[in-house]
């Protein structure tokens, strides 16, 4: 981008112009303030999302919640609510039914799954073979961030002057370049010579 | 006769891929490259077979002779022309034809684009994996797919026609061929990926050769799935767009590396670093397509839209199995040439972020990978049904999703190699402001939660970093400010942001009941009033519909109906959808409407902002479209660019950058002016850059 190579004088003066009464110094420091205004704003804001969250759960939303968690049975990893299929009406019907006579959510899993299987859970449950579908993420996730940090904080080799092969290597590159050779990388150099004749055939 | 001569083009294509694929090994390896010119001829002979036996399968399909196996089982004599188009795509031996003119499309793009160059080993070998790709493919044709069979049927045999669901909109016929433009294209950049590995030209040389192919590929799978997500939407009556079904799985792990690589490979192309990692990615990309290829069209996970077929699946399976052996072991072997000279200065630069959004899409794709086989693995593990369904999708996804957005406000305005907190919270602060707001206005209008308000928080940091790219570079630049990768990348980077909302709000906010109305009754749900106007039903000689007029707040009458089709006996629920800037309200019927009695059960959806999901995908794909142009160049010539001492180049510009002259300025002061990054010029100018930095580091 041309930014940092052309710096553009209309670009630049309206911020110095609005800010001249100003030091530099005292500009940073109220943008420091400003940045822990936001920050709190934030904070509050979310705050707020998470707190506020309109009183409990009603029955309603409990079996619509419910019933996005129950795979159809027959129909391969539909939810019972989104599918048309008439074991999940059945299913629906069920769960309905149950959370008007008050069953638990653990109740409810435990019946269902007594009926139809483990697999009528969209959540695979955390136990078992099934729990490394839950913990393999988390590891990869956490090794793959390690590995980045240590990319991140390698430290550099320390820089070593140069030496006469160097020097060597940086002229021959150089009157490669010159005499416009240019298509073939530093990689095949070597092989120059017998490439030369295929080449003009 | 068509079933003839439609084999006769397949056997074709396979012999000039083989012929093609074996000349040109033994000309690479023997060094004799006057020999290459017969491998473009070769070539040549595969693009005409893929395309006449294409053409031959349309005239089967629309001469209607059933005398073709495929066509005795997609083709119909009711289904209208469009769909009897597209039905040549529809099944199993149809899409690998598809494929197969992809293919070869983009085989020809590029003998023709690098025309000036084919003595070059480097696209020698690229052209010679492309071929051994459509070997394969062709293969498959000639062999276990092969849709040119000739079967007898009987006098006035009448076709099934393709399935129902994939003949009533018109996505249907758009979604699958832009799906496969993304991922067939992305077999341009890995065969260059294995042709440098081979050639040894590891450096940025290839790459920067690819980039613009690569970033046309991710553009045309990111259409093909959000016009896939579309298509489900508006058709399938489910009331959703993504239920992390094991073929919608298997289109976005490409895409979630494949987006991974393009922000990666910049680190490369601008510091040389990270070239095992970019090789990888890459080559997982073009792996998963195959992958994916084999979980869905193999039957081995059951999926709603999977076609099954025998020995196409093991195929599949051993042919991901050599593209990855192939590929681990050739960055094995050349595991010396590929160590990158540079170390990275500080992880808060943008080679830092692109690291961290790296992680997040690598972390993403492997949870996507393995929710989608886990279930298979279980099973051979100790015989467990298990189901893995969108609840765990969705919990395991929306805290990568925040990082990812986060990194999206954050990364575009970091300059590289090192940031100071003065540069950041200069160029944060609006960004900033926007956040903060974005999620105050959320509130007063009655959002909750935390994702959601998180989402439009991050979302509004995002795209306020995104924006002020833009802004910046239109307001030096005019018109070009809105191309070039850079520039065209933050367009995308909005256009990610209005799906992330859109997607955040119709998830969290969605409601729905099932009313049951007789005619002229009205049921008020979510404020909306839907009153059952009246039956209705119309037929034609292939199918017959049975709709409800629902009036929706005595504005605007929709239909939703039930389609039973003759040839297939299967009824469809199709949905009708009122489409809004703020609100969808989707109608689809419970259940078949019962002639004898009057009352219906109307399934009401109410989701908001689901539009903004299809504009946020449009706009990444107008982002790609921009990106693809060439962006502001920069030339040597210019004044305050420090200049190479490089002789000039004779196929392309002069050296433009060294990394001393004003890079580092941006990585150090002046905080207002910098804006992300730039648009490397050219291939040649870029590459001797690399060179020269080489140079101005050792010298």
């Amino acid at each position: 981008m041309t930014a940092e190579v052309h710096p553009d004088p209309d670009a630049a003066s309206p911020s110095d112009s609005s800010w001249s009464m100003w030091s530099k110094s005292q500009r940073a420091a109220g943008r420091r303030v400003a940045w822990i205004g936001l920050a709190v704003a934030a904070a509050a804001l979310l705050a707020v999302a998470v707190v506020d969250r309109g009183g409990a759960e009603t029955e309603v939303e409990r079996v619509q919640r419910l019933q996005q968690t129950f795979a159809c049975p027959e129909c391969s990893g539909e939810s019972v609510s989104d599918s048309n299929a008439a074991v999940s009406a059945t299913i629906r019907q069920y769960i309905n039914q149950r959370v008007a006579e008050g069953a638990t959510d653990q109740e409810l899993r435990d019946e269902l799954v007594r009926a139809y299987g483990v697999e009528v859970l969209l959540n695979p449950p955390a136990e078992g073979f099934a729990a490394l579908v839950w913990v393999l993420p988390v590891l990869v996730a956490s090794f793959g961030s390690m590995g980045a940090a240590i990319a991140l904080t390698r430290r550099r080799p320390a820089a070593r002057a140069p030496t006469d092969d160097d020097r060597s290597w940086v002229a021959k590159a150089r009157a490669r370049v010159q005499t416009g050779d240019s298509t073939r990388d530093r990689a095949t150099v070597a092989d120059a010579g017998t490439d030369d004749g295929e080449l003009s055939s | 006769m068509n079933s003839a001569l439609g084999f006769g083009f397949i056997a074709l294509g396979l012999a000039a891929s083989v012929l093609g694929t074996a000349g040109g090994v033994y000309a690479l390896a023997s060094g004799r490259r006057s020999l290459l010119a017969t491998v473009y001829r070769w070539t040549w002979l595969v693009v005409v077979a893929s395309v006449g036996a294409f053409v031959i399968m349309e005239i089967a399909l629309f001469q209607r002779d059933y005398s073709v196996s495929y066509v005795s089982q997609v083709g119909s004599s009711s289904t209208p022309p469009l769909f009897n188009f597209a039905a040549a795509w529809s099944s199993l031996e149809g899409s690998l034809l598809l494929w197969v003119l992809i293919l070869a499309g983009y085989l020809a793009a590029v003998v023709v684009k690098f025309r000036q160059r084919l003595t070059d080993p480097l696209l020698g070998w690229a052209v010679v994996v492309m071929l051994g790709v459509s070997a394969f493919f062709f293969a498959l044709l000639v062999g276990p797919a092969n849709p040119f069979v000739a079967v007898e049927v009987p006098a006035g045999f009448e076709g099934p026609g393709p399935n129902p669901l994939l003949q009533n909109h018109l996505l249907m016929a758009i979604h699958p061929p832009l799906l496969y433009l993304g991922y067939v294209g992305f077999t341009v950049p890995f065969a260059f990926a294995i042709a440098a590995l081979i050639t040894g030209r590891v450096g940025e040389g290839w790459l920067v050769e690819t980039r613009r192919w690569t970033v046309a590929a991710w553009g045309f799978l990111t259409l093909g799935i959000v016009f896939g997500a579309w298509w489900s939407y508006e058709v399938l009556g489910w009331g959703g767009y993504w239920a992390w079904d094991p073929v919608e799985n298997a289109s976005l792990l490409p895409w979630l590396t494949g987006t991974a690589y393009i922000h990666s490979v910049m680190v490369q192309e601008r510091r040389g670093m990270l070239r095992v990692w970019n090789l990888s990615l890459l080559c997982a990309t073009f792996s998963l397509t195959i992958l994916g290829t084999f979980l869905t069209r193999s039957g081995t996970v059951e999926s709603v839209h999977a076609f099954t077929a025998g020995a196409v699946g093991p195929a599949l399976l051993g042919f991901f199995a050599v593209v990855s052996g192939l590929s681990v072991g050739l960055i094995g072997w050349r595991g010396d040439r590929l160590r990158s000279p540079g170390a990275i200065d500080a992880p808060v630069s943008r080679e830092g972020s692109f690291m961290a959004n790296n992680v997040a899409f690598g972390a993403l794709a492997f949870v996507v990978l393995l929710g989608t086989v886990f279930p298979l693995l279980a099973e051979a593990w100790d015989g467990t049904r298990l189901t893995i369904g969108r609840p765990y999708f969705d919990s395991m996804a929306r805290p990568i999703a925040m990082v990812v957005l986060f990194l999206m406000s954050t990364a575009p305005v970091l300059p590289w190699r090192k940031a100071s907190t003065e540069v950041l919270s200069v160029r944060l602060f609006w960004p900033a402001v926007v956040a903060v707001m974005s999620m105050a206005v959320s509130l007063v209008l009655g959002a909750r939660g935390l994702y959601p308000v998180l989402t439009y928080g991050l979302g509004g940091f995002a795209a306020g970093a995104a924006a002020r790219q833009v802004v910046l570079a239109t307001r030096r630049q005019g018109w070009r400010g809105f191309v070039g990768r850079t520039n065209g990348g933050m367009i995308v980077h909005l256009g990610v942001v209005l799906l992330a909302v859109g997607l955040a709000s119709a998830e969290s906010y969605r409601s729905e009941r099932t009313v049951r109305l007789e005619v002229g009754e009205t049921a008020t749900v979510e404020g909306h009033e839907f009153r059952y106007l009246e039956p209705g039903a119309d037929i034609n000689d292939r199918r017959l519909r049975v709709f409800a007029a629902i009036e929706i707040d005595g504005e605007d009458v929709h239909h939703p109906s039930t389609i039973n089709f003759r040839q297939m006996g299967q009824i469809v629920a199709t949905p009708s959808v009122r489409t809004g800037f703020t609100e969808d309200i989707y109608l689809v019927l419970a259940e078949n409407p019962d002639p004898d009695n009057d009352a219906i059960q109307l399934r009401v959806i109410i989701r908001p902002m689901v539009a903004w999901i299809w504009a946020g995908g449009l706009l990444m794909a107008l982002g790609t479209l921009l990106a693809l142009f060439p962006g502001q160049r920069r030339r040597g010539t210019e004044p305050s660019s420090a200049p190479v001492k490089v002789a000039p180049v004779p196929d392309g510009p002069p050296p433009a950058d060294a990394d001393t002259g004003p890079r580092s300025r941006e990585a150090t002061g002046d905080p207002e002016a910098g804006t992300s990054g730039d648009d490397a010029p050219d291939g040649a100018a870029n590459r001797v850059g690399v060179d020269g930095r080489r140079e101005d580091v050792r010298a």
